[in-house]
């Protein structure tokens, strides 16, 4: 049987949760989250693949979450420094509260955007076609 | 710990549970078929199915357990499993929410039940998830009878059991008449209610504490870690949740069945936005009373209570007016509400569609026996919660775990990708309740072969949906064209919402 492009994504789908899995089995956090993330861009791409520039909104997405807890990762997602302040709250805790939280609303936002039908859905290369 | 004394309160409630019981009686004379109970006649316009979607979500769990986390532990709630469920708003619009109206398009298509005998041609696969949601569906329930008796009896002054009697039976009057219709537009008028309460509550409370930043330097007084995104929640667990609450969220029966009850697809467009903004004015109930009631309490202001759950109701005892504190309590029972109400609505439909026709019957006067359903299974809720109280806590969570590992690989994947077989469907789905059940109920018994912090509904999620994808993949050759063509047209191909 021939693979298409969902078939490659369930099987990039199948990889990053078996690394969270061996993540839990382990006890390693990092290798939860990690995977957890890409599972997000993962998904988006299930729903967009076969729009025109699909790939743009799960790619935009995944990068943003990941630079957003990489950032949190460094400055203290799992030991808060204890130091400074930032709107009143721990460095950590205002990255969490205001990138992280308006960035998972975004998600729903670019639905409005991007998950329109008719416009931009990709015309069918030849081969599809004549499939 | 009680308001027994206070008329205002008192008469807000009541008022309150007044207003559901005229909606109810409304919505009763609107049922008059199954469509009607089961999908509210495919009626509900954008802003009435998101907020519906929100409300059935965000729980007694959510709020009055959000709080309880919140004061005991920090943000983690919050940030873990408040956060992550707003993402997955969005995320089940994205992946199912045109799709799953497409289908229900296609005829008589009420149920997730429906939906996966559907896109599977098996009649197993529907009696397996059916299985799923009346198991899930007992627990949840269980675990809101349980926090109506907690409300109730600290406004009204009573026992547990006669205070969640009096809830349950406000939810059964207009639950078992007006089936879905009635627990939609219900579920806005709670819905509403709880977004304004929370908002006011929330500035409220950090005000009376002194700001943000009183708070944040007491908490590090005690830890810097309390202060911190993950409290003193271990950070595996944290991002556990966040794995089980964003991809589940997407799983949930109670969100899924909303997109087949749409009148038509452009009602999708702004939804998930609606809901997402919804559930995240509601977190910041959470977050202002959670954090506050924390910082009163290590300050040694703040009463001692029998348990964080309590938390809540205590704060608005100490530090709010009686009319204030009324709003906020009639905005928990509208969380407890309406998530109760949409989980008898499911249970029912599982008992009286999906398990019969699994085996190739059909009841008769369907429409009746729905009722019938939902008033047994609430009378089930009320036993179970109060005679098997660690069971049913043990089955709350329970609850969420099954829905997520159950539906998310045969009901979300499955509607996105075509190569997902019936054989991996009912393998997930077995496989799925087997290890939730093994790990929750051997933990009681002192069996945890998972790590400290691992959350065993995100183990179970994360297996589920990896031997899905892997059963697919090995028996597609021989399931070839096993769905019904006209739904397999819309399983994959079809797009999200109109512009």
């Amino acid at each position: 049987m021939k693979w298409n492009e969902s078939d490659r994504l369930a099987v990039l789908l199948l990889a990053v949760l078996s690394v969270a899995t061996v993540g839990m089995v382990l006890g390693s956090w990092q290798l939860v989250l990690y995977p957890t993330l890409l599972t997000v861009g993962v998904l988006l791409a299930f729903a967009l693949v076969r729009r025109t520039g699909g790939l743009v909104v799960p790619v935009a997405v995944t990068s943003v979450l990941l630079a957003l807890f990489g950032a949190l990762h460094g400055i203290g997602l799992a030991a808060p420094s204890g130091e400074g302040l930032v709107l009143g709250w721990d460095p950590a805790t205002a990255l969490y509260l205001f990138g992280v939280g308006p960035a998972f609303v975004l998600v729903s936002l670019l639905f409005v955007l991007y998950g329109g039908d008719r416009p931009g859905r990709r015309t069918p290369t030849r081969k599809e076609a004549s499939r | 710990m009680t308001f027994d004394t206070n008329n205002w309160v008192i008469g807000v409630v009541a008022a309150y549970l007044l207003i559901t019981l005229l909606i109810g009686v409304w919505a009763t004379r609107r049922t008059r078929s199954s469509a009607d109970f089961f999908v509210a006649g495919r009626s509900l316009g954008m802003f009435v199915m998101a907020i519906a979607a929100f409300a059935s979500v965000q729980s007694g769990f959510g709020i009055l357990g959000g709080t309880g986390i919140t004061f005991s532990s920090g943000l983690a709630f919050v940030t873990g499993i408040g956060f992550a469920a707003v993402l997955g708003f969005g995320l089940a619009w994205f992946l199912v929410g045109r799709r799953l109206f497409d289908l229900g398009q296609q005829g008589e298509v009420y149920t997730v039940g429906d939906v996966v005998e559907r896109r599977y041609g098996s009649r197993a696969v529907r009696g397996a998830m059916a299985v799923a949601v009346v198991l899930g569906v007992v627990g949840y329930l269980g675990t809101q009878v349980q926090a109506m008796g907690v409300v109730m009896a600290a406004i009204f002054g009573i026992d547990l059991v006669p205070g969640a009697l009096i809830g349950l039976g406000v939810l059964a009057v207009y639950a078992v008449g007006g089936g879905t219709i009635a627990a939609v537009y219900t579920d806005v008028f709670q819905g509403l209610l709880m977004i304004g309460v929370s908002i006011v509550i929330s500035f409220y409370a950090f005000d009376r504490a002194g700001g943000v930043a009183e708070v944040t330097r007491t908490l590090r007084e005690e830890s810097a870690a309390l202060a911190g995104p993950a409290g003193s929640i271990p950070t595996l667990t944290l991002v556990c949740w966040i794995l089980l609450f964003a991809v589940g969220a997407a799983a949930q029966p109670q969100l899924l069945t909303k997109f087949l009850m749409i009148r038509d697809v452009k009602q999708l467009k702004w939804g998930a936005f609606i809901a997402a903004l919804a559930y995240m004015a509601t977190m910041m109930l959470v977050v202002g009373v959670g954090l506050t009631a924390l910082a009163f309490s290590l300050r040694g202001e703040f009463p001692e209570l029998g348990g964080p759950d309590q938390a809540l109701p205590a704060f608005l005892v100490e530090y709010t007016t009686p009319v204030f504190a009324g709003l906020v309590m009639a905005a928990i029972l509208s969380a407890i509400m309406s998530t109760g109400d949409a989980f008898v609505n499911l249970g029912a439909a599982a008992l009286v569609r999906d398990l019969p026709r699994a085996f190739g019957r059909e009841v008769g006067r369907e429409l009746r026996w729905s009722r019938v359903a939902v008033a047994g299974l609430l009378v089930v809720s009320v036993l179970a919660a109060f005679y098997f109280d660690t069971l049913v806590a043990l089955l709350g969570v329970f609850g969420w775990g099954t829905f997520a590992a159950a539906l998310f690989p045969s009901v979300v994947l499955g509607m996105v990708w075509q190569g997902a077989t019936r054989q991996a469907a009912l393998v997930s789905i077995v496989l799925s309740l087997a290890i939730n059940f093994v790990l929750e109920i051997g933990a009681l018994y002192g069996f945890t072969p998972l790590p400290d912090g691992v959350v065993n509904g995100a183990f179970a999620l994360a297996i589920s949906t990896v031997v899905f994808i892997g059963v697919s993949l090995a028996t597609r050759a021989s399931s070839a064209g096993e769905a019904d063509p006209a739904i397999a047209r819309h399983v994959g191909e079809a797009q999200t919402a109109e512009r």
